[in-house]
């Protein structure tokens, strides 16, 4: 059991080593170099901006390697912007935008003019958060553990600056998914000792790295803290319901060929009726 | 008007009876206005294929379609028509089983309605596939648990059935065409001619034939509610906010009926005007098919109802964010005019000339014309001058404004109600409103089941693609073309085969004389200028 929980801690640093978790815009300056490559930013980083707070854009060039001049037109989209449209050219390698999301949302990057590599300037995105409440500064630590063969605990604590527990306040738990979005697992209420608890299911062998974050509020600051399980046991092949299986199931099959078998025939008789019309009708 | 026939159509026109001629004119006398609106709606129809080509060459990057929004136009496209060719089948079996002698001049009308909108609708997959090649992977490689093969199966079964069941009545028309018109070109005789069956009118083929269109009616009732709940289990079964519900199927049928059943009506009034057939498609008609449309109105909006508020009621988990988009996010305006302008006001419109206090609003001397066009007017004047006079003045003038926009409401609101004499004393154009506002919002609600949903997924993932939906202008023209595109295929139908039945209205006058006149269940306004 004590060589298990050593496998989980040692993994878990590694993983969070290997994998950085979504960064924030620190100062709300974001700068994204735009070519025929794509948003090179953009690929291992989700770049998060608060709303409600000013944010500067700066787009750079990197296609001046290339022989003929490849100039892309960028929109920003998204719900609560309204922004013109910048141009990084040879020309003009540097343009910078600056506008205050009000919305939480995605705003989506886009070129708008025919380019080279520009089915991978269609995808840019950049998270619009909740601002982070300033406050006194809190403290969040996640622990994971088996529960049995089907599901995780994740188990938070949340405590202030001096160490004392934060109860009746909502954290909320986010799980990355292994295609690398996000979903959300649910808010319990942190109790007495300051400590929410929420059940994860999984699968054995299965690696689950989850986020746990205190919105902040009445004075209190933001704080989160992500951490990573591998559950124990091999890794199972999952069996696969009737449905999902590769070949259809019998009764299905039956069914489908009984109740369409039965319409078809019905209009080969109705068809072969108006032919008998044809004939005159005369049976 | 140009004859189809090669010498004079007097000759034909002198064979025919009084009832024959009006139902055959549109038939044989293809006039400067049929040639306009064909080209017309070929234009647009071939802009439409314009449209496609560019996404063939292109591929779907020309659509506003991407990884999270991937089902756009063309699937709301599909399900719009799906759900208009609903009512054709089942209107036409359901009167046809219980016996209804009305139904006659409005039967072909409804099911060339499923015809020309199932070759649409089965289409717009195709179109959405982006690779239209790839098609025969759906049959070669599909799997028997998917619903979607369940809706290839489905469609391509209630399209035959559409198809025997609009030829089943068919046959006696075509065999009259047949012997009347011998002089019309040789295609339209051959038409004519293959599609008669050697029909002659003999007892036996009587006999033969009404077995064959009971048979298709009983049959085509339980297909036509299958195809349309298949449809709706292509997004119930996939676990998705918004789609999740158990009452899809009922939801989607009772939404296609009602869009179905409003379409007829509109059919109904352009034929009758386009065609003068007013001896035939009379107000009783229209009151008929208004109590059927107001119910299966009244039975959506309960549903719409249902649906919304069950969810709403809780306002939690992932349907919270995409409710938020309906209620009051970006989609919001579309989300209350398709609740309010398209389902609750039609009900209204479609109950108004059976209430008898509309007729004294008309006696409110501020309801009048002249007093509401002075007082729009003075409004008019104001509101232009305010920011001339804010500006001038330097000083706040927004109480004002205020004021000026709670006038302007209120005026609206008197207009509307002015309105309503008129119309009551106008049902079949309070049925045609009605209907058109009704037909409108089904478009628009398929794209508010399908859109707001994609744009809120389970897994969010922002880097993968282009979360917000925006249509292209490949997505619209291809929309515009398959639009034109039915309306040409309902349009032409109406040109080669009488689109009122000749032979079964004669039969309904027949047994007419005989029972005396059908009782209808609304009262006819003995002043009203529509009759």
């Amino acid at each position: 059991m004590l060589r298990k929980k050593r496998h989980v801690v040692i993994s878990t640093l590694i993983i969070a080593l290997l994998f950085p978790l979504p960064v924030h815009a620190h100062g709300q300056a974001v700068t994204i170099s735009v070519g025929r490559d794509g948003y090179d930013d953009m690929v291992n980083y989700k770049v998060d901006v608060e709303a409600g707070h000013e944010v500067t854009i700066t787009f750079t060039y990197d296609d001046a390697d290339l022989a003929t001049d490849n100039p892309h037109e960028i929109q920003i989209l998204g719900a609560g912007v309204d922004l013109p449209t910048v141009t990084v050219s040879r020309d003009h390698p540097v343009a910078t935008i600056t506008f205050t999301p009000t919305q939480t949302g995605t705003l989506t990057i886009l070129c708008i003019v025919p380019c080279i590599g520009m089915e991978k300037l269609v995808g840019g995105s950049i998270h619009v958060v909740k601002p982070k409440e300033s406050g006194l500064s809190t403290s969040l630590a996640l622990a994971l553990s088996p529960r049995d063969e089907e599901s995780a605990l994740a188990t938070v604590t949340l405590v202030d600056a001096r160490g004392d527990p934060i109860s009746g306040v909502p954290v909320t738990f986010t799980l990355h998914t292994s295609v690398g979005g996000e979903l959300e697992l649910g808010s319990p209420i942190t109790r007495e000792d300051g400590t929410a608890v929420l059940k994860v299911s999984a699968a054995p062998g299965q690696s689950l790295l989850i986020s746990a974050a205190f919105e902040g509020g009445n004075g209190l600051g933001f704080s989160e803290f992500s951490s990573e399980i591998t559950m124990p046991g091999d890794p199972e092949t999952t069996p696969i319901g009737s449905l999902s299986s590769p070949t259809p199931p019998p009764v299905l099959a039956l069914i489908l060929l009984i109740v369409l078998g039965g319409i078809w025939v019905t209009y080969g008789t109705v068809v072969y009726q108006v032919f008998r019309i044809r004939s005159g009708g005369v049976k | 008007m140009t004859s189809i026939f090669r010498d004079s159509s007097k000759s034909v026109m002198g064979s025919l009876n009084a009832q024959e001629k009006v139902l055959l004119r549109p038939v044989m006398e293809w006039g400067r206005g049929f040639y306009l609106t064909v080209g017309g709606l070929a234009a647009i129809a071939a802009v439409g294929v314009f449209a496609y080509f560019t996404q063939l060459r292109d591929g779907l990057a020309v659509t506003g379609m991407r990884d999270t929004v991937s089902w756009g136009l063309y699937i709301i496209n599909f399900v719009f028509f799906i759900g208009i060719s609903h009512v054709g089948a089942l209107l036409s079996s359901i009167l046809r089983l219980t016996g209804a002698q009305w139904r006659h001049p409005i039967t072909r009308m409804a099911e060339a309605i499923t015809f020309a909108a199932l070759l649409m609708g089965a289409l717009m997959p195709i179109v959405d596939l982006g690779r239209p090649e790839r098609v025969l992977n759906l049959i070669t490689n599909g799997r028997l648990q998917s619903p979607i093969l369940w809706d290839i199966l489905s469609i391509t079964t209630y399209l035959t059935g559409s198809v025997i069941f609009l030829l089943l009545p068919l046959i006696p028309d075509m065999a009259l065409l047949r012997d009347k018109f011998a002089n019309a070109p040789a295609w339209r005789r051959w038409i004519y001619k293959i599609f008669s069956f050697g029909w002659r009118g003999t007892p036996e083929q009587h006999a033969r034939l009404e077995r064959s269109m009971n048979t298709m009616a009983i049959l085509i009732l339980p297909i036509a509610v299958m195809v349309h709940t298949v449809v709706s289990w292509i997004f119930a079964m996939t676990l998705r906010p918004g789609w999740n519900s158990t009452i899809f199927g009922p939801y989607f049928v009772a939404g296609a009926l009602a869009s179905g059943a409003a379409s007829v009506v509109l059919a109904m009034a352009v034929f009758r005007k386009m065609y003068h057939l007013d001896k035939f498609i009379t107000l009783d008609h229209f009151k008929k098919m208004a109590v059927l449309v107001l119910t299966l109105d009244i039975l959506y909006l309960y549903l719409n109802i249902s649906e919304y508020v069950t969810l709403a009621y809780k306002m939690q988990g992932p349907e919270k964010a995409e409710l938020g988009e309906l209620f009051t996010g970006r989609f919001a305006g579309m989300f209350w005019t398709t609740q309010i302008v398209g389902l609750i006001v039609p009900a209204c419109l479609l109950v108004l000339p059976s209430i008898k206090a509309v007729t004294g609003l008309s006696r409110i001397r501020p309801l009048r014309p002249l007093p509401l066009a002075v007082g729009g007017a003075i409004l008019f004047a104001i509101s232009l001058a305010t920011p001339f006079a804010q500006s001038f003045l330097g000083t706040d003038l927004s109480l004002l404004i205020a004021v000026l926009r709670v006038g302007v409401l209120m005026l609206a609101g008197l207009a509307v109600l002015s309105l309503l004499p008129w119309l009551q004393a106008r049902p079949v154009t309070s049925f045609v409103i009605a209907s058109a506002l009704i037909v409108v919002q089904a478009w628009f609600k398929r794209f508010l089941i399908v859109v707001p949903v994609m744009e809120n997924p389970f897994i969010t993932e922002g880097n993968a693609a282009l979360s917000l939906y925006r249509p292209t202008w490949v997505e619209w023209a291809i929309t515009a073309g398959a639009m034109a595109g039915f309306l040409l295929i309902y349009f032409l139908l109406s040109r080669l085969v009488p689109i009122v039945s000749v032979w079964e209205t004669a039969h309904a006058k027949s047994a007419e004389t005989v029972a005396g006149p059908a009782h209808s269940p609304l009262p006819v306004p003995t002043s009203s200028p529509e009759v």
